[in-house]
C-alpha cells in the first residue's frame, strides 16, 4: 500500500515535471538530477549505516518505495527549485524557504508512513540538511552553466 | 566501525592512483562539460547501485573493513569509476570502435572488469555477503552501454542549437 501511494506520488510528480515549460537545458536537468539523488541518497546512506540516526525497515516494499523516492520524487522537486531559481524575476529568499519546508515536509512524511524513521535525531538537523543541500544545488548550477555555456567545444 | 589501515585501504589508493594518472593523462581529449557530467553520472550511478545492494535488507556486499559507509569506497566513488569511464570512452571515441567492434570492445572491457572485481575481492577491498561474481557479469556491458548512450546524447545535444534557448 505504502509503495503503490509512492509509487502514484512519484509518477505525478515527473508528469507535472514533464508538463513545466523548461527554463533548463537536458543536459543542465541531468546534472541537476544526477545530483539531487547523490546528495539525499549520500544523507540518507550515512546516517542509516554510520549514524544509525536513519533507520530503513527490512521489507522490500519500504525499501522500493524508499529507493523510487530518492531516484525520482526528492530530486525532481530539487531540480524544480532549480527551475524557479534561474528565473530572474523570482524571490530567492521566499523561494528557498518554500523548498526548504517542503522536503522538510516529504523527509517526515517518510517517517510518518515509516518508510524511513529517524531516531535520536534533532529537527533542526533536517532544516540544516535541506538548506545545505539546495545552496549546494545552487553553487553546482552556476558552475555547470559556467562550463555549459561559456565552454569551448573542441569537437 | 573498526576501521584499520591496512592492506585493502592501500589497494584503494594504489589503484585510485593508476586510474588518474591514466585520466590525467588522456583529460584533455574530452571538452570539459563531457568531463563534468560523466563525473557526475558515475557518482550518482556507483551510489545508487552500492546502496541499494549494500543496505537493508539485501546486503549483498561491502568495501573496506566493515558495513558502513568508508572513506576508502568513496575513494572508488569520486575517483575510479568515473575515471575508468572517461578511459573507456576515450578509447571508444579515439578509435571509433563503431558499430560491431562496439560490441568486441564491450566484451573486452566486460572481461577486464570481472578481472579487476576479483583482483579487489582478493585483496579485501570488496567482501561478498551474498553476492557472487557471475552476478556482475550482465552490470558490465549494461553500465558501457549506458556510457555509450549517454556521450552520443552530449555529443549530439552540444551541437544541435539548443543550448542558445538557454542561454
Amino acid at each position: 500500500m505504502i509503495l503503490f501511494f509512492y509509487f502514484i506520488v512519484n509518477l505525478l510528480a515527473i508528469f507535472l515535471f514533464i508538463k513545466m515549460r523548461k527554463r533548463l537545458h537536458i543536459l543542465e536537468i541531468i546534472v541537476y538530477w544526477l545530483f539531487s539523488s547523490y546528495l539525499f541518497q549520500n544523507y540518507s546512506a550515512l546516517c542509516f549505516m554510520n549514524f544509525k540516526t536513519l533507520l530503513i525497515p527490512e521489507k522490500l516494499t519500504f525499501e522500493l518505495a524508499h529507493f523510487i523516492n530518492r531516484i525520482v520524487l526528492y530530486p525532481v522537486l530539487m531540480v524544480t527549485f532549480l527551475h524557479f531559481f534561474k528565473d530572474k524575476h523570482c524571490k530567492k529568499l521566499p523561494l528557498l524557504l518554500g523548498f526548504i519546508l517542503l522536503l522538510s515536509g516529504l523527509e517526515w512524511l517518510d517517517d510518518l508512513l515509516g518508510v524511513m524513521n529517524h531516531a535520536h535525531w534533532e529537527i533542526w538537523w533536517t532544516f540544516a540538511f535541506w538548506l545545505l543541500a539546495l545552496v549546494i544545488l545552487i553553487v553546482l548550477m552556476k558552475i555547470f552553466q559556467n562550463i555549459l555555456y561559456k565552454g569551448v567545444w573542441k569537437k | 566501525m573498526n576501521v584499520t589501515f591496512d592492506w585493502n585501504e592501500w589497494f584503494f589508493i594504489i589503484a585510485v592512483l593508476i586510474a588518474l594518472l591514466l585520466f590525467l593523462l588522456i583529460r584533455d581529449y574530452f571538452p570539459p562539460v563531457i568531463v563534468f557530467i560523466i563525473f557526475i553520472f558515475n557518482f550518482w550511478y556507483v551510489s545508487t547501485i552500492d546502496y541499494f545492494l549494500i543496505a537493508t535488507p539485501f546486503k549483498l556486499y561491502f568495501f573496506g573493513d566493515n558495513p558502513t559507509y568508508e572513506l576508502s569506497g568513496g575513494l572508488f566513488h569520486f575517483f575510479m569509476y568515473p575515471c575508468a569511464s572517461i578511459l573507456f570512452l576515450y578509447v571508444y571515441d579515439k578509435w571509433e570502435l563503431y558499430g560491431r567492434k562496439t560490441i568486441w570492445y564491450i566484451l573486452f572491457w566486460t572481461g577486464f572488469s570481472l578481472f579487476f572485481e576479483w583482483i579487489t575481492v582478493q585483496n579485501r577491498a570488496l567482501t561478498y555477503t551474498g553476492w557472487k561474481l557471475y552476478y556482475s557479469i550482465p552490470t558490465y556491458p549494461l553500465t558501457a552501454v549506458f556510457l555509450i548512450v549517454l556521450f552520443r546524447f552530449m555529443k549530439k545535444k552540444l551541437h544541435d542549437g539548443s543550448l542558445q534557448e538557454f542561454q
